[in-house]
């Protein structure tokens, strides 16, 4: 099980619609709906958004390479280094 | 905000804030764990405020690119800005989603099925939505973007009993990436509910901008 990483996102809609006014039980979970779908909404508009590196990232574990390739990655690792 | 036959036109703003823990438990299966808090204000029609905190839990097996999700939710209603609790419920849902990229358009269908049970007898109900996010880049900066969305209601209890309602709504705006976690739409939406129900029809026409954030 790995932690892929811990995310904070903020929205603000600032808008211009209709508003109604009264009092019944149904009202309530009619507003509670208006939030869900602007919520629905906004997850569609913010998955694409990337969440930059920062320190609560938590990276997950390298795989840990066979001992030969290792030695040769790093040998070419050198070599590059070398040829700038 | 919600809907009778007395609407009026009204200023509003809806700061949405969540906070998220992702994981993977497989190289497939992946769960999240989130607290999210978000409310209207109108600078009029203070009635129509309300407020939504939620807690939930999600995991998601990807499979040839599917993504399919189970999600529980339990979620506090209020009237007005955290005023009054309105409600508690608990949420089940299944969705299945994925992204389609076609040159610079990307295509991110998804459907949605919640049933939410709660102690206000009114908010019972099933609920199915279908939604399809349209981006098309402009460059690396701009974007236009449409979300047409469809929801179905079939409410089970109280005096919403055998209500149905059916909305339609579409949008189109203008996204412009200030960086890769910070965006700010402009959008126009229209949106229109049917409902067996005559009170509960209304069309709505909304403009504005949001601004996003992630880190």
């Amino acid at each position: 099980m790995t932690l892929r990483r811990v995310s904070v996102l903020i929205g603000i809609i600032v808008s211009l619609t209709a508003a109604s006014a009264a009092a019944d039980p149904r009202d309530s979970a009619d507003r509670s709906q208006r939030l869900d779908t602007n919520a629905l909404r906004d997850d569609a508009g913010t998955q694409r958004l990337r969440v930059p590196s920062h320190p609560l990232v938590i990276a997950p574990p390298q795989q840990a390479a066979p001992n030969a390739k290792k030695g040769k990655k790093q040998k070419s690792s050198t070599s590059g280094a070398m040829s700038r | 905000m919600f809907s009778r036959d007395n609407r009026r036109s009204d200023f509003f703003y809806e700061p949405d804030v969540s906070v998220r823990l992702d994981g993977n438990l497989t190289d497939d299966l992946s769960y999240r764990i989130y607290a999210r808090a978000q409310y209207d204000a109108f600078a009029r029609e203070k009635d129509g405020n309300a407020a939504v905190a939620r807690m939930g839990a999600r995991l998601t097996e990807n499979w040839n690119g599917w993504r399919f999700s189970a999600i529980y939710e339990h979620r506090y209603d209020f009237d007005g800005v955290y005023r009054d609790l309105a409600f508690t419920s608990d949420d089940l849902m299944g969705s299945v989603a994925r992204d389609f990229r076609v040159n610079n358009v990307t295509f991110s269908p998804l459907l949605l099925l919640t049933y939410r049970f709660s102690d206000l007898a009114e908010a019972r109900r099933w609920r199915f939505d279908a939604l399809l996010g349209i981006e098309v880049k402009l460059d690396p900066k701009w974007s236009i973007v449409s979300t047409p969305l469809f929801e179905a209601f079939w409410f089970t209890d109280g005096l919403n009993r055998g209500r149905q309602d059916q909305i339609y709504s579409a949008d189109i705006g203008l996204k412009y990436n200030f960086a890769s976690n910070v965006s700010l739409t402009t959008t126009v939406l229209y949106e229109a509910r049917e409902s067996n129900v005559m009170v509960r029809r209304y069309r709505d026409l909304r403009i504005g901008p949001r601004l996003d954030f992630a880190f």
